[in-house]
């Protein structure tokens, strides 16, 4: 079956609203305020329909992250202008969009700030929607719905909910921004560490929904991981915020990175990891991980980053798949259940236990986990049976699992990889 | 080759309900219908109007009197135009029928310029 190839300016439309909203809500948060969060969306979504409305006429303009800036401008004015609070912080709003940089953004000098604040809007955003009185589904989804320009639909498929729950949620969060009227600016050096477990697991969560897209032609988005990343190296390296852990969040994000380019084959389809070609692997990337992770091991408190992190290098840094330190691999997945004992990650660590002990072991560990209702729509527990299965030579059973696994959400290229491991497993009755 | 104006009448609120993801999508529709226009040489001009309204202008008792308008209080207004060109009204129709704003709630008009000279 022919891969339907992604439409380029589809694609380049999405990762330009996804973008720019994300970053024109945070640089009218910081003129509006946080407690007018509700506000700069509002604008923002304007500012996308005023795209539509011109760009049917007169075509995609030149710089539409200029344009865009421009027309978010001049709609801020007009809302400034109709709220007398608002009124004193017109001049702000000057030269938004005026100057000639290429992307629009950076022509604005930055207003002057302490070395211990942040400089990064985006940034500054993201810790102010990991408000300590948001619990946590509000939090990551107002830091996705904010800071990284995704729609409910996509939070609802990160956050394993749906739509109408993450609505709830944000509306409960701008509620309680609204109540506490959060200050103005963003916050101060002293909060900023509180906060910083909470944005480094709401950027984990960004990162993750762009590394696993569900749904749709493509198996990752890579504008979303690369924007996860892009704030994890900034909290890593800000004199606040930069501690080990941050580092180790920034080099789990560069192994997994490293591997895109193998991740994905030529027409679009699922490579997985033990076909991959690792000459393919990005050596920059890895080197920044290298660096992140000798940076995280200079704390004194062990975080589930770190094992994840340690993880990811062992997959990466291997030269071969049979090469890879399975042992090492399996105690991390130890680690991790001690520290959280949750069933997805009792499932990885039996993948890694298959390649140690063997696929017996394997599946005296994951046939347990198939009756928990929380694995019941975990598309890689279905395929790690699978595996097992098939390794037994017991097809029967394998091709229930995969069945199973097709029953699934999955996007269009694990699709077709798992038709294909299907097709490929003989039933009994041939 | 006879001209047809194309206009484009909608409601701006009915846009501002749109998911981002209907957003994108209806942006990439408009692109797809305008470049099939352009390369079939039908699409001679394209613009929006302002979203103000405009001025009305009439004789009232002798003397003018300017208004906003005609669609300042209008559910439904001018959005924008397309000037194409094409054999005839047939032929209008059918490049017209694939105008993304009738996806929408929009309507489109479709009137051939008078060229005799």
């Amino acid at each position: 079956m022919p891969a339907r190839s992604v439409d380029p300016f589809e694609r380049e439309i999405e990762v330009l609203f996804r973008r720019e909203s994300g970053r024109l809500v945070a640089r009218l948060c910081g003129v509006f305020g946080s407690s007018r969060l509700q506000l700069a969306e509002d604008v923002v979504q304007e500012t996308m329909v005023r795209a539509l409305r011109a760009w049917r006429f007169q075509g995609f303009p030149e710089n539409p992250s200029a344009w865009m800036l421009r027309a978010a401008r001049n709609l801020a004015i007009d809302r400034l202008r109709r709220d007398r609070w608002l009124r004193d912080r017109e001049p702000e709003l000057e030269g938004w969009g005026l100057g000639d940089s290429a992307d629009g953004h950076g022509a604005t000098p930055a207003a002057p700030r302490f070395a211990h604040e942040l400089s990064d809007d985006q940034l500054a955003l993201v810790f102010l929607c990991c408000h300590p009185r948001v619990p946590r589904a509000g939090r990551v989804a107002l830091t996705l719905r904010a800071a990284g320009g995704f729609t409910a639909a996509e939070i609802a498929r990160a956050l394993l909910t749906t739509p109408q729950a993450v609505g709830q949620s944000l509306a409960r969060a701008k509620a309680i921004f609204r109540r506490l009227r959060a200050p103005l600016s963003i916050p101060a050096a002293d909060e900023l560490r509180a906060r910083e477990d909470l944005v480094l697991d709401a950027l984990y969560v960004m990162f993750s929904q762009g590394y696993d897209a569900q749904r749709g032609w493509e198996l990752i988005r890579r504008d979303v991981c690369e924007e996860a990343m892009r704030l994890a190296e900034s909290v890593a390296a800000h004199a606040v915020t930069g501690d080990p852990t941050a580092h180790a969040l920034a080099a789990l994000f560069s192994f997994h990175a490293a591997r895109f380019p193998a991740r994905v084959g030529d027409g679009g389809e699922l490579v997985l990891l033990r076909d991959q070609d690792r000459a393919r692997y990005d050596r920059a990337t890895m080197e920044r991980g290298v660096r992140h992770l000798a940076a995280a091991g200079r704390g004194d408190r062990l975080s589930g980053y770190h094992l994840e992190a340690d993880i990811a290098s062992c997959h990466t840094l291997a030269r071969s798949y049979d090469e890879t330190d399975w042992g090492h691999i399996v105690a991390c997945y130890d680690g991790l259940l001690r520290l959280n004992p949750s069933p997805t990650i009792a499932v990885n660590r039996a993948v890694a236990l298959a390649r140690v002990e063997g696929p017996v072991a394997a599946l005296a560990a994951l046939e347990p986990l198939r009756r928990k209702a929380t694995l019941r729509g975990y598309l890689p527990l279905r395929v790690a049976l699978a595996e097992c299965y098939r390794e037994l030579g017991r097809s029967a059973d394998a091709r229930e699992a995969l069945k199973e696994a097709l029953a699934l959400e999955a996007n269009a290229p694990t699709r077709r990889h798992l038709e294909r491991r299907l097709a490929a497993t003989p039933s009994l009755a041939e | 080759m006879p001209k047809f104006l194309l206009l484009i009448h909608d409601n701006p609120q009915d846009d501002m309900a749109m998911t981002p993801e209907q957003l994108r999508e209806v942006i990439g529709r408009y692109r797809a219908w305008s470049q099939k226009l352009q390369a079939e040489g039908a699409l001679v001009d394209a613009a929006k109007l302002a979203d103000e309204g405009g001025r009305l202008l009439r004789r009232v008792n002798g003397s003018i009197r300017v208004d906003d308008g005609p669609y300042a209080e209008a559910k439904e207004a001018l959005g924008g135009y397309f000037l194409l060109e094409a054999r005839d009204y047939e032929h209008a129709v059918a490049l017209a029928r694939e105008c993304p704003t009738l996806d929408l709630k929009g309507r489109v008009t479709l009137r051939m310029l008078d060229e005799m000279k």
